[in-house]
């Protein structure tokens, strides 16, 4: 029974966990922007690969903003609309640093793996 | 904790940021919408992609509520207020559950406060396990074997002297009454003689002053004086200061040092002062056993090493006494000592039985009671599944469901405990009315919250057991395939239906049990009650006077002088009372828990056997025309008469029983009784009367002495009134023709009724207890059926309605309920009365009057049971008599 309670579908084509942070972070600095810019961003700068699920930006910037990497204040959007503006604070900076030299570690490792003869 | 802060003000800030997140969304959606339009689409087609690329709207919020931490805060506050809305809106459901819960848990805990204090723990002392009752055991006497028998002052000297076990020991010389001067007169308060040895034992602190101490003892002389909670608030109420102003206690001046909170007491009776008893100094006499000891044990030492202890103390203080050795020897005398809280189950331990059997019922009902409550907490959840099922696909995750149904299920407890505490207190109200506080040592009843949580703890074992049920079917189901099966409304009832059914059924047997357990102790009340007591206690009163030494001397001068001419003229004036028909002396009231010692009689033409021990007199010393006044009959020869004197050859009057036992044969006018040194001429034979309450192990042997050959001994008279009419409106007239007789008299005034109630104690309140119970059970019974018959005409209301727009008759569809039900309720009568005769055959020892297996028991349980069924399960029925089809077919 416990097995049944516990079972959770896998999501295809999630990003890899902590990925999603990584790039919301990237995002933002370049300055404050609101979820929907996010998104937008994530999507072209990616030269439309990168599709995630809108929504679940969502629940990743609120739990940034609870590590307090990233700080929410409402301002007024490009059409003249009342948005939440999300921005880096200098411990998200901090964050980003790490999340990135780790990020390339990575990359170059999995990339050396692929290379391998 | 910067965190932490943070996420309090945002749950504080709760409603704000849900619309905040709105907002933040429908931004989103909106910017989404208008990209997707500039590319083309209508506005609807862009609104659907919109939502689409989002996902899922509600679940991405869940998630985002979830990135905050207090996510556990918020979801609890949320459950209780939806648990509340559930409970208002279900009121009949709610009420039902809280009041049974409420019900249950408060008699439970009263039941089980009253056994604690009256029966299990009646002292509380300072670790009151390590102190001991010190006394004498009579191991082969088997009505004495296994409580403890009193001291001589020797004896506790010797004890006190040689012992090593103890830390520290202290005397009583219990039951005493003094005349304390009062503002209005003279007033008499029960009080013991201690030394300070005593206030060590016990350990119990004063609420205000001090104990005393020896070197108080060598300062004032003993004239100092310990008082109780109850006293104290009394003399204060009448403006003294008991520090400052001494009281005067049998004539004499003592000094109040301290004042004793009420839960202390020393011996089954509540004692207003304790003043020092001095056993050095005194030549006491060897065989006056009329005291008790109290030992604390040393940390480290057993109630074994004691008892060994005691027991080699008795062997050398006996061995200086050779002619004791055979009674030593017969009796199985020694000396040995209980822990002080096991006093009562061992000296009474009829009490014990008629407490554990109120123990067994109250459990039965809680049992009844969480019966009810699962079975309708788990129906209840059940029928929720469908609302669950719709709740889960909205977003709403299995634990989270699962936890909001254990909270309506911890409201609904938490409601039930506010309304036990309500009932609890109801119950000690109750006790009070069943006179329960006439027990001497049981006036405090408190709540003793271990046991409120403990009964709690029971419940809320049994009921969430089986109320967890739905929570566990919907942590299991496939609630979205419910949905689509819209199997919820139509099948897969049977099941929770013969589980509800198991629990009503239960429920009938344990009520059958109850009602049978009442009737058999109804019966056996009335026949108790309808025993011949060898006395009439209608319109007979008694007025015991103190005779205290102070004031009447203590030889035979002062006898003469004082008590027998006091005694005469106290009759005399009694006797012209109106509607006064007769009027005697005695040492006692028949049947009354006051005993006037044992003390062993010989008999010249008798010789006992090698085992056989001394018959024991119940002493009862009485004046001519005593026979008369309290209705017994003079079998055989005559009554005392004034020509009994001190001078004249000594009379017994004995009992029928002596007679049978003792003088089978013989014609016992004229024989000899030996009796403290005196042989007593035996000049009539009375019918045997009930002389001790119920509850006493009957052992003694009823014997009579005159009043004028013995009363230089009494310090206390006893007048016997019979009165034409109800004895209570004559109680201030016989005060007021008293203090005629003596203005500084003090006096008890009590019926033979208020005797009898007291006489019957241990037959009354299992009686009225398992009564009062079985109707609680009851009611709870019809509870539980009601609603299960409710809810299964209520599920299928659909069903009936297409049996009857195909053509059922009314008749048929109520048979149909009806014979389901009836087969439930049959099942159930069936266990309950099984349960029943096996319970009634295991206790016919108790019921000392009865034969316990009465069919007529059996068939009226069975018949009130049925009747109950049938009112309860009525109008549910008919309600499903009165479906209407179309509405029926409608019912979704």
């Amino acid at each position: 029974m416990a097995k049944g309670i516990f079972k959770r579908k896998q999501e295809r084509g999630d990003l890899l966990q902590g990925t999603l942070d990584l790039l919301i972070l990237r995002t933002l600095q370049r300055g404050a922007m609101h979820g929907w810019g996010i998104s937008q961003s994530i999507y072209t700068v990616s030269q439309e690969v990168l599709q995630i699920k809108e929504g679940s930006l969502y629940p990743a910037l609120h739990r940034l903003e609870r590590q307090g990497w990233i700080r929410a204040e409402w301002g007024q959007s490009e059409n003249r609309r009342r948005a939440k503006f999300y921005q880096l604070t200098s411990d998200g900076k901090r964050q980003l640093a790490e999340e990135t030299a780790y990020w390339e570690q990575f990359a170059r490792a999995v990339h050396l793996i692929l290379k391998m003869g | 904790m910067k965190k932490f802060l943070f996420s309090l003000r945002r749950q504080l800030l709760n409603n704000r940021w849900e619309d905040e997140l709105d907002e933040e969304i429908r931004f989103h959606l909106e910017m989404s919408k208008q990209q997707k339009m500039k590319a083309g689409m209508t506005e609807a087609a862009a609104k659907r992609a919109a939502l689409r690329d989002f996902g899922g709207v509600e679940q991405y919020k869940e998630k985002t509520r979830d990135a905050w931490g207090w996510r556990i805060i918020r979801d609890t506050m949320q459950d209780i207020r939806y648990g509340l809305r559930q409970m208002w809106r279900n009121k009949g459901f709610s009420t039902v559950v809280i009041l049974t819960l409420g019900l249950c848990l408060g008699a439970n805990t009263a039941a089980m406060s009253l056994l604690k204090n009256l029966i299990l723990e009646p002292y509380a002392y300072k670790d009151t396990r390590n102190v001991v009752l010190i006394g004498t055991r009579y191991l082969k006497i088997p009505e004495y074997a296994n409580g403890i028998s009193n001291l001589s002052i020797p004896q506790f000297r010797y004890i006190e002297e040689n012992q090593t076990v103890f830390e520290s020991l202290g005397f009583i010389d219990p039951y005493l009454e003094f005349d304390m001067e009062a503002e209005g007169g003279l007033e008499r308060i029960p009080g013991d003689r201690v030394t300070p040895g005593v206030w060590e034992a016990t350990g119990v602190e004063p609420i205000r002053g001090r104990t005393f101490t020896q070197a108080d003892l060598d300062t004032f002389g003993s004239r100092v004086a310990v008082i109780s909670e109850r006293l104290y608030r009394r003399v204060l109420g009448a403006g003294q200061d008991v520090f400052a102003d001494d009281i005067r206690l049998d004539g004499n001046t003592y000094k109040v040092v301290g004042v004793m909170p009420e839960s202390f007491y020393l011996n089954i009776d509540r004692s207003d002062v304790w003043i020092p008893r001095d056993i050095y100094s005194v030549d006491a006499h060897r065989n006056n056993h009329s005291y008790w000891a109290l030992g604390r044990l040393k940390a480290g030492h057993t109630l074994e090493q004691a008892s060994i202890e005691l027991d080699q103390l008795f062997k050398s203080y006996s061995e200086q006494y050779p002619e004791d050795q055979r009674e030593v020897e017969v009796t199985g005398k020694t000396f040995d000592g209980i822990p002080v809280n096991d006093v009562v189950t061992a000296q009474v331990p009829m009490i014990k039985t008629a407490f554990i059997s109120f123990q067994v019922v109250t459990l039965m009902v809680l049992i009844i009671g969480c019966l009810n409550v699962s079975g309708m907490i788990m129906v209840r959840g059940l029928a929720r599944l469908r609302e669950l099922a719709i709740r889960h696909s909205l977003g709403a995750g299995r634990f989270r469901l699962a936890r909001q149904l254990l909270t309506e299920v911890a409201l609904l407890f938490f409601f039930g405990l506010l309304v036990s505490y309500l009932v609890f207190d109801g119950f000690i109200h109750l006790t009070y009315v069943l006179q329960l506080d006439e027990i001497p040592w049981g006036q405090s009843f408190s709540l003793d919250y271990n046991l409120f949580w403990l009964s709690l703890g029971l419940a809320a074992v049994l009921t969430v057991l089986t109320g967890s049920l739905p929570v566990i079917g919907v942590l299991r189901s496939n609630l979205q395939g419910l949905i689509q099966a819209n199997a919820l409304t139509h099948s897969g009832g049977k099941g929770k239906h013969r589980f509800h059914a198991f629990f009503v059924m239960g429920q009938i047997a344990f009520s059958t049990l109850l009602l049978v357990l009442s009737g058999v102790s109804l019966l056996n009340l009335r026949a108790v009650l309808e025993r011949d007591l060898g006395f009439e206690r209608q319109g007979r009163v008694g007025v015991s006077v103190p005779l205290p030494s102070y004031r009447f001397g203590r030889d035979q001068a002062a006898y003469l002088e004082q008590k027998e001419p006091f005694r005469r003229r106290a009759l005399e004036r009694l006797s012209e009372l109106p509607g006064v028909i007769h009027v005697s002396a005695a040492n006692r009231i028949p049947g009354s828990i006051d005993d006037m010692g044992h003390s062993d009689f010989t008999m010249p033409h008798y010789t006992i056997g090698e085992n056989e021990v001394n018959p024991n007199a119940l002493r009862n010393n009485i004046s001519p025309g005593f026979f008369e006044t309290i209705g017994s009959d003079i079998v055989l020869g005559r009554d005392f008469a004034d020509t009994d004197t001190w001078e004249s050859q000594k009379v017994v009057i004995v009992s029928e029983n002596v007679v049978d036992r003792y003088f089978k044969d013989l014609d016992p006018l004229g024989m000899q009784i030996r009796f403290w040194g005196n042989d007593l001429t035996i000049v009539g034979v009375v019918e045997e009367i009930q002389d001790k309450p119920f509850f006493i192990p009957e052992t003694d042997f009823t014997l009579y002495f005159p009043l004028s050959q013995w009363e230089m001994y009494a310090y206390a008279t006893t007048f016997i009134l019979n009165i034409q009419g109800r004895p209570e409106a004559y109680i201030d007239t016989i005060r007021q023709a008293m203090l005629e007789v003596d203005p500084n008299l003090t006096m008890t005034i009590t019926t033979f009724e208020e005797v009898f109630g007291l006489m019957v104690f241990a037959q009354e309140l299992p009686m009225q207890l398992t009564t009062l119970f079985s109707v609680l059970a009851l009611f709870l019974t019809a509870i539980g059926l009601y609603g299960l018959v409710s809810y299964v005409v209520a599920e299928r209301t659909r069903e009936f309605g297409i049996r009857m727009a195909i053509g059922a008759t009314p008749r048929s569809i109520l048979s149909m309920v009806g014979t389901w039900s009836i087969v439930w309720v049959l099942l159930g009568l069936f266990f309950g009365i099984a349960a029943g005769a096996v319970v009634c055959f295991l206790l016919t020892p108790v019921f000392t009057d009865i034969n316990p297996m009465n069919p007529w028991v059996f068939v009226s349980a069975a018949a009130i049971i049925a009747i109950v069924a049938v009112l309860a399960s009525l109008k549910p029925a008919l309600r499903a008599v009165r479906v209407d089809p179309a509405r029926a077919l409608r019912w979704e």
